[in-house]
C-alpha cells in the first residue's frame, strides 16, 4: 500500500467544503497557546535578512523585492479575539484524527468530534490569502497524530516548503514537531520554518503517563534535545560559511498545561528554568487547563481529570509573571519561592514577592545601583533599568525623572530612594503587601483580615 | 518671534534646520515652523512650490530653500545616530502640523554634532521638555504604526491591486507604505488615509506615491474603494468566531487592546450586510492614470548614505 492511502485511510476527509474544515481545525488548534512571530527577521526564501538602519531603509530603491512576505523582529498582533488572546497566525491542525487518547485534548480518539482534514493546496491557498489581505502574520501548523510521526511531519513540511519555495512566501511558519519524528525530519522541518515546538504538556512523567498514556516524556524531550544540536550545528556554520541555509532563527518552545494534573508552581518553574538552561528554548507557554468536552458530542468527561469551574486564569498569568523573571530579570528558580511555598501568590507578582521576603536589601539607590539590583525592583522593567543607566551618566536623577522613565512609582515608591532620599517613608511590609495586593489587575485584592 | 513655514515633508524639516543652523547657528531658537502645504509624504516639494507659498505669506519665511541637500542631510545624520533619525522620523509623524519643537531639537543636533559630540547629548535627557516632547511624539506615532501594520486590512480591488483604508490619530502613512513595501514586494497596493484624505501607493515595489484625494486641478483621484466582499473575507471571519475560547471569554481585555476607532475598517468587526453597503468605484483606474502622469520625484534621493567620516556640509 502506497503512503499516500495510508494517509488517506486514516484521515477520513468526509467534510470537503472549506469553510467547514477551517471552522473545525480552527477549533481543534484554538487550545494551543503559541502565537509569537518575534524573534525572526527574514524576507522571501533567499532574500536574507531585511535591511537594518531605520523603517525608511525597507524601502527597496533598486530593485522591488521578489516573493510576499517578511518577518519582523518584534512581532505583529493582528488582532485579538473575545478572549483577549492575540491573533497574528492561522494557527490550524492539518488533521484532527488522532491515534492518541489524551485525556485533557479535545482532540483525542475517544472524542466523539467531527474529524477533517485540509490538503496542502487548502491549506496554502488560505495562508496566501489571509497574509496578502494582512489577516495574519504567518502560519501556524500543528496536526492530530493521524499515522506514523514522520508521516505526519511529512505532511507539515510539504506545506511550509510550498510555501517557501513555489509562492515565494516569506511570512512567520511555525511547525509543531510531532512526538517521535526522526532527526531528519526535524532538520527538514527548521529549513522551511521559523520556529518548531514540541509540547511537553505536562509537568511531569507521572501525570504524562496517567492523562496521556500513548506519550512518552522522554521522547519528546529527545525531540528538543535534537533540535537543539541541529541549531547549534546551524550556529556554528553559520559563522564559518554566511550562506549557510536558515534554520529555524526563533528557536524552539513548548507549551504545559496548568492545572490539569496537581503539579506545583515550583515544580513547573523549575522544569521551565532546567528547558530553558539545557535546550536553549525560547518560550515556554503556560496554558491554563480548560475542561473541554461534553456527555455526548464533543466528547466525555474524563473521570482523571479535576473538576475545576473554569480555567486558573490568575495562575496562568503569576507563571508567566515568574518565567519573565526567569528570562529577563536574571532570577534563578529557588530564589522565586519561598522555603515555604510551593506555589505562587494569587494576589501579587513573584517580584514583588521576593522583594517583600528581602525587605532588608531595600531601599535601593537608583542614583547608584548597578543594573542587576535595579532588575530587582518592582515597578522597574528591564527598559526602565537601562534608561536610568543612560540618564544618570550625564544627569542626576529624581522622582519625576523616574516617572518619564518609564518607572511604576506606584510599586517602586517603597522600595527605592535618589540620592539618600526615600519616596515614602519606610512602611510594614505586611501593609505594603496589602496597598500592592491586585496592582496588576491579575487577581483579586487582598481581603481586609488578612492585613 | 522669527516664523517659517514649510510643506509638511520630512525631509523638508531635515532640510530647514540645516538652513536655519547654517544662517543662525544654534543660540538663538526663538522661532517657529508650521506646516503651509499640501505635500503629503516624506519627500520635499519641488522648489517651484515653495517660492509660490513665500510670495503668499510674504510676512513668514520658508523653512527649507535648499531642498537637494535634504536626502542627504537625513543619510548623513542616520550614519551618525540611526535611532536619532528614526525616532525623529516617527515624531515628526505625531507632530507634522507644528513642527517647532521638533526643529528645535534638529538644529540642536546639528551644533552637536559641529562640536563633534554625540547626537545623544541632545536627544537622550528625558528631563528635557523638548526631548520629552521628541519621545512622547515619536511613542504616539510608533505605538499607532504598529497597531496599524497589524490591524489594517487590504481587499483586493478589480484588477487585484490590494487596497487598504485606516483613519489614524497621527500621520502614520509614511511608516506604513515603508513597512508594506517590504510585505508585498512587487504586488500593486494602496493605503487610503481616510480622515486625512491622502493615500499612498505603490505599483511596481519600489516607488512610492503619496498624495491627496484632490489633485491641483480639484479633480478627485480617488475615491472610496469599491471593493465587494468575497470568499475570504467570510473565511476569515468564521475563523475569527471560531478560534475564541468561551470560558476565557474577557470582552473589556478585547476593547482595551483593540480600540472601537479601528473596527470599522476591520473586518472580522463588521457585519457582511455593512461591508456591502461601500459604494463600488474602482480604485485603481484613477490611481493608475495618476501613476502615469505623476512629475517624477525619484526614491533614489535618499539612497547611497554617505560615510560618516565626510561629515556634515
Amino acid at each position: 500500500m502506497s503512503v499516500l492511502a495510508k494517509i488517506s485511510k486514516h484521515m477520513y476527509s468526509f467534510i470537503v467544503n472549506l469553510e467547514e474544515k477551517l471552522l473545525i481545525l480552527a477549533a481543534s488548534a484554538k487550545y494551543d497557546a503559541s502565537c509569537a512571530t518575534s524573534g525572526s527577521d527574514h524576507g522571501p526564501e533567499g532574500s536574507g535578512s531585511s535591511k537594518k538602519g531605520g523603517l525608511w531603509q525597507r524601502v527597496p530603491v533598486d530593485s522591488p523585492k521578489t516573493g510576499l512576505g517578511h518577518t519582523v523582529p518584534a512581532g505583529i498582533c493582528h488582532s485579538w479575539t473575545e478572549d483577549g488572546r492575540c491573533v497574528s497566525l492561522l494557527k490550524v491542525l492539518f488533521s484532527n484524527v488522532c491515534r492518541y487518547d489524551c485525556a485533557y485534548c479535545v482532540n483525542r480518539a475517544s472524542a466523539d468530534t467531527p474529524r477533517t482534514s485540509f490538503t496542502v493546496d487548502e491549506l496554502v491557498r488560505l495562508t496566501i490569502e489571509f497574509y496578502r489581505r494582512n489577516y495574519i502574520e504567518g502560519l501556524f501548523l500543528s496536526s492530530g497524530v493521524f499515522a506514523d510521526p514522520d508521516v505526519v511531519m511529512e505532511q507539515l513540511i510539504r506545506v511550509a516548503r510550498r510555501l517557501r519555495e513555489e509562492e515565494g512566501f516569506g511570512g512567520y511558519i511555525h511547525l509543531k514537531i510531532i512526538p517521535g519524528t526522526t532527526e531528519k525530519f526535524i532538520a527538514e522541518a527548521g529549513r522551511w520554518a521559523d520556529r518548531l515546538s514540541a509540547n511537553i504538556e505536562l509537568p511531569t512523567e507521572k501525570s504524562l503517563s496517567y492523562l496521556a498514556p500513548q506519550k512518552n516524556g522522554k521522547i519528546i524531550l529527545q525531540s528538543m534535545d535534537q533540535f537543539h544540536g541541529l541549531f547549534s550545528q546551524f550556529q556554528q556554520d553559520r559563522q564559518r560559511i554566511r550562506q549557510t541555509p536558515r534554520f529555524a532563527p526563533a528557536g524552539q518552545s513548548t507549551q504545559l498545561i496548568v492545572g490539569a494534573s496537581p503539579e506545583s508552581d515550583r515544580q513547573i518553574i523549575s522544569l521551565s528554568d532546567a528547558l530553558y538552561r539545557k535546550f536553549g528554548l525560547r518560550r515556554v507557554y503556560y496554558s491554563a487547563y480548560i475542561p473541554v468536552g461534553k456527555n455526548g458530542r464533543g466528547g466525555i468527561i474524563d473521570p482523571r481529570l479535576p473538576d475545576i469551574p473554569g480555567p486558573p486564569l490568575v495562575r496562568e498569568h503569576r507563571l508567566y509573571q515568574a518565567d519573565w523573571l526567569l528570562r529577563f530579570y536574571k532570577f534563578k528558580a529557588e530564589e522565586i519561592f519561598p522555603e515555604d511555598r510551593d506555589f505562587l501568590d494569587p494576589h501579587l507578582d513573584p517580584k514583588t514577592v521576593w522583594a517583600l521576603n528581602h525587605y532588608e536589601v531595600f531601599p535601593i539607590d537608583v542614583q547608584y545601583a548597578d543594573y542587576e539590583s535595579l532588575l530587582r525592583v518592582p515597578g522597574i522593567g528591564a527598559r526602565s533599568a537601562r534608561r536610568i543607566l543612560e540618564q544618570r551618566r550625564l544627569h542626576s536623577l529624581s522622582f519625576d525623572t523616574l516617572r518619564r522613565l518609564g518607572v511604576v512609582l506606584k510599586r517602586a515608591r517603597y522600595f527605592i530612594s535618589v540620592a539618600g532620599k526615600r519616596f515614602e517613608q519606610e512602611e510594614d511590609p505586611k501593609r505594603i503587601r496589602y496597598v500592592l495586593s491586585d496592582s496588576d489587575g491579575a487577581g483579586y485584592q487582598l481581603p481586609l483580615f488578612e492585613f | 518671534m522669527r516664523s517659517f513655514y514649510y510643506d509638511g515633508s520630512f525631509l523638508a524639516l531635515l532640510a530647514g534646520a540645516q538652513n536655519f543652523f547654517t544662517r543662525y547657528g544654534n543660540d538663538n531658537l526663538e522661532f517657529r515652523v508650521i506646516r503651509k502645504g499640501e505635500k503629503p509624504g516624506v519627500l520635499p516639494s519641488t522648489s517651484g512650490q515653495q517660492e509660490l507659498l513665500f510670495q503668499e505669506i510674504p510676512e513668514e519665511e520658508p523653512w527649507a530653500t535648499q531642498l537637494s541637500y535634504a536626502a542627504e542631510i537625513q543619510a548623513r545624520l542616520s550614519s551618525y545616530d540611526a535611532e536619532f533619525v528614526d525616532t525623529l522620523f516617527f515624531a515628526w509623524m505625531a507632530r507634522r502640523e507644528d513642527v517647532t519643537s521638533l526643529a528645535h531639537l534638529v538644529v540642536r543636533a546639528l551644533g552637536a554634532l559641529a562640536q563633534g559630540k554625540p547626537l545623544s547629548t541632545v536627544y537622550g535627557n528625558r528631563t528635557d521638555p523638548l526631548c520629552n516632547d521628541f519621545w512622547e511624539a515619536a511613542r504616539q506615532a510608533q505605538r499607532e504604526f504598529h497597531v496599524l501594520a497589524g490591524m489594517l486590512r487590504f481587499a483586493p480591488a478589480q484588477d487585484g491591486t490590494l487596497v487598504g483604508r485606516c483613519a489614524p490619530e497621527t500621520y502614520v502613512l509614511p511608516a506604513l507604505a515603508a513597512h508594506f513595501c517590504a510585505r508585498f514586494g512587487k504586488h500593486p497596493w494602496a493605503i487610503l488615509d481616510v480622515g486625512r484624505k491622502e493615500w499612498v501607493s505603490c505599483a511596481d515595489g519600489i516607488h512610492l506615491r503619496f498624495d491627496t484625494y484632490v489633485s491641483s486641478q480639484g479633480e478627485p483621484y480617488v475615491v472610496e474603494p469599491g471593493i465587494q466582499p468575497e470568499e475570504y473575507e467570510a473565511l476569515w471571519r468564521g475563523y475569527f468566531k471560531a478560534i475564541s475560547i468561551a470560558s476565557r471569554k474577557n470582552v473589556e481585555l478585547q476593547k482595551k487592546l483593540v480600540p472601537l476607532k479601528y473596527r470599522p475598517y476591520m473586518i472580522e468587526f463588521l457585519e457582511p450586510k455593512e461591508r456591502l453597503d461601500t459604494p463600488s468605484v474602482s480604485l485603481t483606474d484613477a490611481a493608475r492614470r495618476y501613476l502615469n502622469s505623476f512629475q517624477e520625484i525619484e526614491a533614489e534621493q535618499i539612497d547611497g548614505m554617505p560615510k560618516k567620516e565626510e561629515g556634515l556640509r
